[in-house]
């Protein structure tokens, strides 16, 4: 579904991924780990469509994404509808003055009808427990109401790639078990998971294939 | 019985105030110290409730009026000191922004009607109290000491006025304040009080405290029980009810003794206006004699009712503010 | 000096929170219209010519005063009492000059303007009242905006009071706004700002977004609501009502 062909990325001097290829299939659940710095968020960014190659190929459904292809409003619309992503902060993500508004902000954009926003909106809500705080400005929720609100403005989009850049970062015990649990249930034959963490236990757990990355900027190794 | 501005000598003011300074010096310690934080904020309320009391006039044959005080009911809701204090305040809102009360005359007001009237009404009711000891000794209480404590008041009131045109006279023999000696003064005050205006301090007395007791007993000094966070409902009701009939104090015509304007005293019998009072110092309100010029007199009543409940509540939980500081953020509320 | 900045995100934070226990009765006001209707009597009070009419709205303003709890009061009074003062002392000349009663109209108005405003604010949370702008016309990109500034101000606000704090840590001796190495701080807090910038914007891009904002939650009309429009009219009529008896006595 994803494919990447020899991928590099640099700016000002700097190499921040290198000659990065993958293929990565629909239905899996792939970790990817690596020390800081190897390059995971900007692979991610690639991903997204946030940031592009400066060297080789990113193909998503066969289809290249480079910026101009981007430019395209329609284009742009459907490539990020397919894809979901969280952030590793989720406070930057999160910019509507309710929780209940930010869940519905991607419904809106996607153009379904009002019953629709609201339902899943409410269903949303519900599996994230967050609706004891669905008045509130998620920028003024604690850390762990913060990721969750942000996976359910990206979950509720129902998109078929969800990448989550280091989901369990910034939460207690208790939060990462949860997280952990989630994402277990989350996968499915129609998704594709792509999770950078630093926790071997999630990579351990979660993970149908784990991606090793190096401090040279590019994939290692992967395993089953 | 307020006095008004210029009835009394400056000398005479000073000397009142001088008097009332130590007394409220005394009062805001006690207060301070010994009245629990929740508690203060039903200060405002009460001084209300003595606010409003004084704007219920009632006539007396001949053409003048008078005025039920409250401040024994406010001394047995919460003490003769913090009595002192409510009082106080509601006749300082009554002086500024009403002109009901002359501003220099303000220490000679607080003396009669936050001074002896709470501290004399309370020390009797406290007396019968512990001799009669049922609730029925509670009210006879209530009854007999506001009865004593308005007409002590009313007593000082008159001496007041009375002792003016002996000390205070110009050149042509004529008063420069109060032009009536204490051969008329004492009479005519007490007439009024021993009577009609006796009676109404204590029918309202005992009424809102008969009231208090059943509604929320625990604004009682004398109960022991703790004092609920908020002002029950049925409280604010009364006192809404009461503000809405405040217009009934305008059926009363007629100027109550000793409370005429520069205008109106030569009318009364003397035959001339006293220098002092021509001359005198004179202090422009927001809303003289509660009343808005150009507009039926009773809204502009009601309208000086709601202000003045509203002003006195706000005052009184801000004092609470700053005198419990130490108390936790949600003790005081309503 | 963090002081300041704690102050300011602990009101945001506790109006927050309080107002989240209390959204669930949809029994309140329509935020716009309680704006509406102050405004509308901030701008009859003040243009009012006759003093009983302000009067009025100034019971009633102190009445909803008094019944506030009482640790919000000192609050609430601040900004009137501020601005009367201002205005006390600038219609002072009034008096010498054989006027005093315009300095106590325009006083009263200013006190009586002022703390309808306050009780606006100390009633409606932030994020009502922009969503209040937008009912009333404002277009909904200006509302997003002002509401972006205040999520910045949070998210800038903290930022800033933890290098604050770090600073404190490091520094020994009194700290002052000179020797804190205050524009580090700033250029810390500006660049911190910009990457947020960029990753709202960002974060937007991936959730599809096309330029359109849109309200979540749909009003219902109330009895309550019903009750501050008749309020709003009573109010009007009583204006012209004065406005009537001023004319005719003149």
């Amino acid at each position: 579904m994803i494919e990447l062909q020899n991928v590099s990325y640099g700016y000002g001097g700097e190499t921040a991924l290198k000659d990065f290829s993958y293929s990565f299939e629909k239905g899996k659940c792939y970790v990817i780990q690596g020390p800081n710095g190897c390059g995971k968020s900007t692979l991610f960014r690639i991903l997204n469509g946030l940031s592009f190659a400066s060297r080789g190929k990113y193909l998503f459904d066969g289809e290249e994404i480079t910026e101009k292809y981007l430019r395209d409003k329609q284009h742009a619309y459907d490539f990020h509808r397919r894809i979901g992503f969280a952030f590793q902060r989720s406070e930057i993500q999160l910019f509507c003055s309710t929780v209940e508004e930010e869940i519905a902000f991607g419904l809106w954009q996607l153009g379904l009808s009002e019953e629709e926003v609201h339902r899943r909106t409410e269903e949303y809500l519900r599996q994230l427990s967050l609706e004891n705080v669905r008045y509130r400005m998620p920028v003024n929720l604690s850390g762990g109401e913060q990721k969750r609100c942000a996976l359910a403005s990206v979950l509720a989009m129902e998109p078929e790639v969800v990448i989550l850049d280091e989901p369990e970062s910034g939460l207690d015990e208790d939060g990462q078990e949860w997280v952990r649990k989630f994402l277990t249930e989350l996968k499915s034959p129609e998704r594709l998971l792509i999770v950078a963490t630093h926790s071997k236990e999630f990579a351990r757990d979660l993970a149908d294939v784990r991606l090793y990355m190096n401090r040279e900027h590019s994939l290692d190794h992967a395993e089953k | 019985m307020h006095i008004p501005e210029n009835y009394l000598s400056p000398q005479t003011c000073a000397v009142m105030t001088a008097v009332m300074v130590p007394v409220w010096i005394m009062s805001v310690r006690k207060v301070s110290k010994e009245l629990p934080k929740e508690k203060i904020p039903m200060l405002g309320v009460g001084a209300a409730f003595s606010f409003l009391g004084m704007m219920f006039n009632i006539p007396l044959p001949g053409g003048t009026t008078g005025h039920a005080v409250g401040g024994t009911l406010i001394s047995l809701l919460i003490g003769p000191y913090a009595s002192c204090i409510a009082v106080s305040v509601a006749l300082l809102l009554q002086a500024l922004i009403f002109g009901d009360g002359g501003i220099l005359s303000f220490g000679a007001n607080c003396f009669n009607m936050a001074f002896v009237l709470p501290f004399v009404g309370y020390a009797i009711s406290s007396l019968i109290a512990k001799h009669v000891k049922s609730e029925k000794g509670r009210f006879i209480g209530a009854a007999v000491g506001s009865y004593a404590g308005i007409n002590a008041a009313a007593f000082c009131a008159a001496v007041e006025f009375g002792i003016q045109p002996m000390l205070f006279r110009d050149s042509s023999g004529s008063a420069l304040y109060c032009p009536y000696g204490l051969n008329i003064s004492i009479p005519v005050m007490m007439l009024g009080h021993l009577t009609l205006f006796g009676i109404a301090e204590v029918v309202y007395t005992v009424a809102v405290y008969a009231f208090m007791r059943k509604a929320q007993p625990s604004m009682l000094a004398d109960t022991g029980i703790k004092a609920k966070k908020k002002t029950s409902p049925a409280v604010k009701l009364f006192l809404a009810a009461l503000i809405v009939a405040t217009p009934l104090g305008l059926l009363a015509e007629g100027t109550a003794w000793g409370e005429w304007g520069a205008d109106e005293i030569a009318a009364t019998g003397i035959g001339y206006t006293p220098a002092g009072m021509l001359n005198g110092f004179e202090w422009k309100t927001l809303i003289p004699d509660y009343a808005v010029s150009g507009m039926p007199e009773w809204i502009g009543y009601i309208l000086s009712a709601v202000i003045g409940v509203a002003v006195l509540v706000i005052v009184f939980k801000l004092i609470a503010g700053i005198v419990g500081k130490n108390g936790a953020d949600e003790v005081y509320s309503r | 000096m963090n002081l300041q900045i704690m102050k300011m995100l602990r009101r945001l934070l506790r109006s927050d929170a309080e107002l989240n226990r209390s959204r669930g009765k949809e029994t309140q006001v329509h935020p716009a219209l309680r704006m509406a209707a102050a405004f509308l009597f901030v701008i009859l009070s003040a243009v009012s010519v006759n003093a009983i009419f302000t009067i009025a709205v100034l019971a009633g303003a102190l009445l909803m005063t008094a019944m506030k709890k009482a640790r919000e009061i000192p609050e609430l009074l601040k900004a009137p009492a501020a601005a009367s003062l201002l205005s006390l002392l600038i219609t002072l000349p009034a008096v010498f000059l054989g006027s005093p009663a315009t300095m106590l109209t325009v006083t009263m108005k200013v006190f009586t303007s002022v703390l309808i405003l306050a009780l606006l604010n100390n009633h409606l949370r932030w994020q009502e009242m922009t969503a209040a702008f937008g009912t009333l016309g404002m277009p909904q990109i200006f509302v997003f905006t002002l509401d972006m500034t205040m999520r910045f101000l949070v998210i800038l606000g903290r930022y800033s009071n933890e290098i604050l704090e770090a600073v404190s840590l490091r520094r020994i001796g009194k700290k002052t706004w000179k020797n804190a190495g205050t524009g580090g701080v700033l250029g810390s807090t500006y660049l911190h700002a910009v990457r947020a910038a960029e990753g709202t914007s960002e974060a937007q891009t991936c959730r599809c977004f096309r330029g359109e904002y849109k309200n979540y939650r749909k009003y219902r009309f109330g009895i309550r609501d019903a009750g501050m429009i008749a309020l709003m009219a009573l109010v009007t009529a009583f204006f012209i009502y004065t406005c009537v008896l001023a004319a005719k006595a003149s």
